[in-house]
């Protein structure tokens, strides 16, 4: 902050001081990270996945995101802030999960659509309602991923063992 | 009377001139020579008792309890003070406060935000002395916190960090040693001294790894990795 004032005063009073704002320590940025673009505003792609596997992202824009007041005791505080927080979005027509996981998901979680096809989930774990964003979305991403979990094949060694426990 | 030794003591003071070393002394009796132990009294022991280890100088170091068990070691020894004349002390200040002050007009959005701009306020002292090392952000009023800014603390926990940008603004945690820390807290009163501005020193090792993490938003990691961070 100082330097940056310290510059600004040079860059007007330029001639005295040419070099003064070239100057570049051996532990600035630029050589301590040599294949760095030093941006901190760079924009950033979203993991582009094939179409079979989910990656983990989750839109938030294309989320209907709705909070409320949370139950249970904690005095003024429960009853007048809203943490608590329920997301919504209509699984068949969400492009960010692959085609094939649809079904699966419709299958292995009844209780979470509604009657017009929204998948709902809820929480208010925490007294904080960006936390609760945050839990509620990590839970989407655990049941998209419990969808696409394929357990190993058996080996036929294990089908050997199997075969002779009960047999003997 | 009692204006009297005042008058004498307001005339002495508008008269006499500026203390200095060349006109100090102590007062008469306070420095007596030492006496030397010549004579018959002072003579034969010269102070030193008689026989035994005293008189032989053969003194046992301080604290020796004869062989007994020394006071200083009959109890076991409690921690309660280890390190703490190294340990750091950031002053909270809850992004609720920031809200305030923002809205209320102390702190302008339009300009980075850091040590300097809200020591400005002189609504928070800090005393580099007294091992403050400056201001960590708390999470109290994130979720009702919209203000978009670049702020520059020295601990920020992952909450705030997330509800600074969930704005567009910048969060940045930086550190700032001692002497440093004490001119950008008051940059006037360091530049009237005239000493030349200190350099500003890298963290402390244990500190090194926090300012050097993207996901602390440190001051020394890399800003692709930060890019990513934001973007999460």
């Amino acid at each position: 902050m100082l330097r940056r004032r310290l510059i600004n005063w040079i860059s007007q009073n330029g001639r005295y001081f040419t070099s003064a704002s070239k100057y570049k320590s051996s532990i600035c940025l630029e050589n301590i990270y040599p294949g760095s673009s030093l941006n901190i505003l760079r924009s950033v792609q979203k993991p582009a996945g094939d179409g079979t596997n989910f990656t983990g992202y989750v839109p938030i824009e294309q989320l209907k995101v709705s909070y409320s007041m949370a139950s249970g005791p904690g005095g003024q505080n429960v009853n007048k802030v809203a943490t608590k927080v329920d997301v919504r979005f209509h699984l068949k027509n969400a492009q960010w999960i692959p085609e094939a996981l649809k079904e699966k998901i419709l299958e292995q979680n009844p209780n979470r659509i509604t009657k017009d096809g929204y998948f709902v989930m809820k929480s208010d774990l925490t007294r904080s309602q960006q936390l609760n964003l945050a839990d509620a979305l990590e839970k989407i991403r655990t049941v998209i991923k419990a969808a696409a979990f394929v357990p190993a094949p058996v080996t036929e060694e294990t089908l050997e063992k199997i075969r002779k426990r009960s047999s003997a | 009377m009692t204006s009297s030794g005042v008058d004498k003591a307001l005339s002495l003071v508008r008269n006499l001139p500026r203390i200095s070393f060349n006109n100090l002394r102590d007062s008469v009796g306070k420095r007596k020579p030492r006496e030397r132990c010549r004579g018959r009294y002072g003579g034969k022991t010269h102070g030193c008792g008689q026989k035994g280890s005293e008189q032989r100088q053969a003194y046992m170091r301080l604290g020796h309890g004869g062989g007994q068990n020394p006071f200083y070691m009959r109890f076991s020894k409690e921690p309660y003070y280890k390190g703490w004349h190294l340990q750091r002390e950031y002053l909270p200040i809850s992004l609720h406060r920031i809200q305030m002050l923002i809205d209320t007009g102390r702190l302008n959005p339009e300009e980075p935000i850091d040590v300097t701009q809200i020591c400005n306020t002189k609504l928070f002292k800090l005393d580099p002395r007294k091992k403050q090392y400056g201001f960590q952000i708390t999470d109290e009023g994130a979720d009702c916190f919209d203000a978009k800014i670049n702020l520059e603390v020295q601990y920020a926990p992952e909450h705030v960090i997330a509800a600074v940008e969930k704005n567009g603004g910048i969060i940045t945690t930086a550190f700032y040693d001692a002497m440093s820390l004490q001119a950008a807290v008051d940059p006037e009163a360091f530049f009237n001294r005239g000493v030349p501005i200190p350099k500003r020193m890298l963290p402390p090792h244990d500190a090194l790894v926090q300012y050097s993490d993207p996901k602390q938003r440190g001051y020394l990691a890399d800003p692709d990795k930060i890019a990513e961070e934001r973007f999460i």
